[in-house]
């Protein structure tokens, strides 16, 4: 078995196997959605496929991203706003006049935060670690890349595997529920967990010029 | 700027300019209707005005997927009327983008921008299709301008960047991020994620460039300014280690195991920097101390077992199945299962070591559920090596023990379908979906096994338990929208196994729909990535598209067609050679063919009820709900070419170049296209002849059959054949044929297939029993269930009562839970 970064080649397999595994399901854009955007924050599970020789059989997956922030902010990709023409120099000071007070107090008190999209691992490779290890890799680059102070995610009301990995193994909060919050009508538990990397047992950046680690061989 | 003055019949009143401004702008808005009516105001005065009669070509198609052709040909009318228009051209482009043909569109836009060379929105556009199109050379030109207009933006600098180096011009590409960096007055902070992107792009463009110590020296000097730790060590680790310095690579190896334990490539990496990859003595120490480092993970253990043989492996594999049995882990099956494909000495330790076990835990009674686990486990070793009886035993055991386990009832379907009774599977599996009804991996499991065993109907009614479902409560159409390839394959081979070849062509046309939509896809991000920042990722996905329909779900799907095709044409050729009488010999009795064709005509008129009903219902309408317009396709070889080619031109692998070579290999053979048949086999033999020997004797034989052939062909053909195979004309094909296929060749049940599949075609008088002599050999060999009751198939079609007979008693000794087999 694998755990590593989900790749455009895992894609189809992510797919199918959210498609077999749980209601909720997405057109294949909105996966290349997620790779495109935040590209470090998705983590497969693997297993040699029997069927086709030297290829992986997706068994698990997490699929991640980051939040936006509460106004977008206006044309990112520019660094000479200096040079711009008066219009649209204008149109960013509108923009900012019109927003409450309210919404003023919503960006200043914004942290950047993770959100798992989706997360589900075959029934028959259940109680290996599998979704326990993916959701650290994937909340590790959340922190690294991104900066991430907590992560957010969503779990039926029903499914008490999931509410056991969160809640006890993991140690997310449920901070509220959310009435019908899935399709079919069924409640959702809004869960959280605050990104503290050496509670969790995740050791993050790490310097490159290493220390000598203890010889092995 | 283009330097004519505005042509007459271009030239509107001041009026009629007013309304064309208010056209372009409704257009613009998505306001069709208002649209339309302006622009019937301009054309009553200017009937013959090009640029408007274009752009209403373009409302009209916008409005109304069925005004299409009505659209396109009205900008059409608006070109022969006002040829040197870039309006009109850039509309064109539009249109062809809206219908995603971007190959058009691409010329479109060309041509527009060379009547309007300085419109910056159109080089934008133009880019974003040579971009889809992979024109680099011209895309580099359209980038290059878009950044001397705009310098300000660092996405374009970043296009421009990606443009070159896709190109394969790595200096320029770096100079451009250079330049890019160069400009900035200060350095960017690192939590700019964009610019972190872009660092470590540059970083890639060098090693791309094959500069590997100059990419590690970069590396160096940006790692602390960049934000993603990981690829960093990855990248670094693998620069350390190709540069040759072993011990700074271990190191990183060690950091990067140490961050993910589970992922078995740094392990073998590790190997390569301690360079032990072929002295187990040391791997064995060195898993082993790295599984006490790491206890909890699967990756140090599993690898180990791949290794290690004999007692050693005795002790490693018993203490890992263990603590799986005790844990109650589903799985600890299928975590072994690979190991003892490559090596029988090691299923055959497993089997004792488990026993063993079981033994032991069965005189203490003190662990129950442990027990359930080493039972569980035996059932599906036992399923593995086709000893049926055993393994139902074991799981009928289990289910006594706990009978509300899911597993347990999947398992047992599963002892079923390989056994080869797919009715009783697929009640088994029902009853295991029925414990745990709300989830649907069980309810996948379920629906798969119900088309295996051909109940389309049931199968339907279950999988639309978690569908979003139409109005008669089915969720295909949501299964087609959801891009659901699974679904659509399993029921296209189910269609296909109940003879219903519209149905099943229909399903594997809507994969290759569903990679057209994955193809697709890119088209937003070519724009959306560069101003994103995310270039790495990017490319990677880039090169993936370039590769799609070499992917496992495409082949299957394409090769599925394609077979259908084939059957078709050939159906068709022999009905031809007969004077319109099919000549297949089904194999069936009178009235078992009255009965089918009874069975035909009732499923007919209920189509035709369904075909009228969707015509007169004001739904979009399916226009060949059955695939029926499908298999009348005048051209099944065209088809069949068409789906086979990019399996062919995208192939990932050496390997499945030769696979994909071979089937293209049949395409030509009956076109007569035998040179390009020539071609794949030489490529295919490049894996040893015995991958061709069956291509061979079909270009034989289709080549001596064509009366046609051109003289100047058939001598380059033999010339060729004999240089790849000296006795290639050494006697008739079928005597060359049965030469190259004898006894030994027939270990595996693929050499029957592919004899049986090139002895059809070959002719002869003794062809029916040549195929079933060869077919029997299923009967006793070490197969599938599926693949001996593809067997009998072939031998009900080809052999007469009393061989079936024979062949059912041979084979139903081994297989008695067959149901196909049983007497």
């Amino acid at each position: 078995m694998n755990i590593r970064q989900a790749q455009f080649a895992d894609l189809p397999g992510i797919q199918n196997c959210n498609l077999s595994n749980l209601p909720e399901n997405y057109p294949f854009k909105y996966y290349f959605f997620h790779m495109l955007n935040w590209p470090q924050l998705s983590y497969v599970a693997t297993v040699p496929d029997d069927k086709d020789l030297g290829q992986e059989k997706i068994v698990g997956y997490v699929l991640s991203k980051m939040t936006e922030p509460p106004v977008k902010q206006q044309d990112q990709g520019d660094h000479t706003t200096k040079k711009r023409s008066k219009g649209g120099k204008k149109k960013k000071v509108a923009a900012k006049d019109f927003l409450s007070e309210e919404e003023q107090q919503k960006i200043e008190d914004w942290i950047p935060n993770g959100h798992v999209t989706s997360l589900s691992v075959l029934r028959s490779y259940r109680r290996m670690g599998i979704a326990g290890n993916l959701m650290k890799q994937s909340m590790r680059a959340m922190i690294e890349c991104y900066g991430g102070k907590y992560v957010s995610l969503h779990v039926r009301e029903s499914n008490r595997a999931a509410l056991h990995l969160y809640r006890d193994s993991l140690r997310f909060d449920v901070q509220e529920i959310e009435k019908s919050y899935y399709s079919d009508g069924e409640n959702a538990y809004s869960m959280i967990l605050y990104l503290e990397p050496q509670r969790m047992e995740i050791d993050c950046g790490g310097n490159l010029l290493m220390e000598e680690e203890e010889v092995l061989l | 700027m283009f330097n004519t003055s505005i042509p007459k019949n271009r030239h509107l009143s001041s009026k009629d300019a007013e309304n064309f401004r208010e056209l372009l702008k409704f257009y613009e808005n998505k306001e069709y209707k208002k649209a339309l009516k302006i622009a019937n105001v301009i054309l009553k005065s200017r009937p013959t005005h090009g640029e408007t009669l274009a752009l209403k070509g373009l409302v009209i198609s916008s409005m109304d997927k069925k005004q299409v052709d009505e659209g396109y040909a009205l900008i059409k009318q608006g070109m022969v009327n006002d040829e040197f228009s870039y309006v009109i051209w850039h509309v064109c482009s539009i249109f062809h983008r809206n219908a995603k043909n971007y190959e058009e569109a691409e010329k479109s836009y060309a041509k527009a921008l060379q009547l309007d060379p300085e419109n910056m929105n159109v080089v934008r556009d133009l880019s974003l299709m040579q971009m889809q199109n992979r024109r680099f050379d011209g895309l580099v030109a359209s980038r290059s301008k878009l950044l001397t207009k705009q310098p300000g933006f660092r996405q374009n600098w970043t296009a421009l960047a990606i443009a070159q180096h896709l190109r394969g011009d790595f200096a320029a590409a770096e100079n451009t991020l250079n330049m890019f960096e160069e400009a900035l007055k200060e350095p960017l902070p690192k939590e700019d994620n964009e610019n972190s992107e872009l660092m470590l792009y540059k970083n890639q463009i060098i090693y791309d460039s094959g500069d590997v110590q100059r990419a590690l020296e970069h590396l160096d000097f940006i790692a602390d300014k960049v934000l993603d730790t990981l690829w960093v060590y990855e990248a670094r680790a693998k620069y350390l280690l190709e540069l040759g310095k072993l011990k700074d690579a271990e190191k990183v190896y060690r950091i990067l195991i140490k961050r993910n334990p589970e992922f078995c490539d740094y392990y073998y990496q590790l190997e390569r920097a301690l360079q032990i990859e072929d002295n187990n003595n040391l791997k064995a120490i060195m898993y082993r101390r790295l599984s006490k480092m790491y206890p909890k993970s699967d990756a140090p253990r599993s690898i180990a077992l791949k290794f290690l043989t004999g007692d050693a492996f005795a002790k490693v594999v018993s203490e890992y199945l263990k603590s799986f049995f005790v844990r109650g882990v589903p799985s600890a099956f299928v975590n072994v299962k690979g190991l003892f494909k490559a090596d029988s000495e090691k299923a055959a330790i497993i089997e004792r070591v488990v026993l063993e076990y079981y033994a032991e835990l069965k005189k203490e009674s003190d662990s129950p559920i442990t027990l359930l686990w080493v039972i569980y486990f035996l059932a599906q070793f036992n399923s593995h090596v086709q000893k049926f009886d055993a393994a139902l035993e074991y799981i009928n055991k289990a289910i006594e023990h706990t009978p509300t386990l899911v597993e347990l009832y999947m398992t047992k379907a599963r002892i079923y379908k390989r056994a080869g009774d797919y009715a009783q599977a697929a009640a088994v599996m029902q009853e295991a979906r029925a414990l745990d009804l709300q989830d649907r991996f069980v309810n996948t499991k379920a629906v798969k096994y119900l088309l295996r065993a051909g109940d389309i109907d049931t199968a339907v009614e279950v999988v639309s338990l978690f569908t979003k479902n139409d109005n008669e409560g089915k969720g295909v159409a949501d299964l087609h929208d959801m891009q659901g390839l699974w679904f659509l394959k399993e029921q296209a081979d189910a269609y296909n196994n109940a003879g219903n070849k519209g149905m099943a062509l229909k399903r594997f046309h809507a994969i290759e729909e569903v990679f057209k939509e994955f193809h697709d896809d890119q088209f937003d991000f070519h724009f959306y990535c560069t101003r994103k920042g995310t270039i790495r990722a990017y490319l990677d996905m880039v090169h993936w598209e370039d590769k799609l329909h070499g992917l496992k779900h495409y082949k299957r799907a394409a090769r599925g067609a394609v077979e259908i095709y084939l059957s078709l044409y050939d159906q068709e050729k022999n009905g031809q050679a007969n004077g319109g009488v099919s000549s297949v010999d089904d194999g069936l009795t009178p009235e078992e063919r009255k009965k089918l064709v009874r069975k035909a005509k009732k499923e007919k008129s209920k189509e035709l009820k369904k075909e009228m009903e969707q015509l007169e219902s004001k739904e979009i309408v399916d226009e060949d709900p059955f695939g029926h317009k499908l298999l009348a396709a005048k051209d099944p070889l065209e088809q069949a070419l068409k789906l086979w080619k990019p399996v062919q031109t995208e192939a990932l692998s050496a390997a499945d170049a030769v696979d994909a070579g071979k089937l293209a290999c049949e395409i030509f053979a009956r076109q007569g296209k035998y040179l390009l048949a020539m071609q794949a086999i030489n490529k295919a033999s490049a894996a040893g002849l015995d991958w061709v020997y069956e291509e061979v004797a079909k270009v034989r034989a289709f080549s001596e059959a064509d009366e046609a052939i051109a003289p100047t062909i058939k001598i380059v053909l033999t010339r060729s054949l004999t240089n790849l195979i000296a006795d290639a004309f050494e006697g008739t094909v079928v005597e060359w044929l049965n030469r190259h296929f004898g006894d030994d060749t027939f270990d595996t049940a693929e050499p029957v297939f592919n004899y049986v599949s090139a002895r059809q075609v070959c002719g002869g008088e003794e062809k029916a029993r040549d195929i079933v002599k060869v077919s029997f050999k299923l009967a006793r060999l070490n197969c599938t269930a599926n693949e001996v009751i593809r067997g009998l198939r072939i031998v009900e079609q080809w052999g007469c009562a009393e061989d079936v007979a024979e062949y059912k008693k041979l084979a139903s000794e081994k297989w008695s839970l067959a149901t196909a087999l049983q007497v």
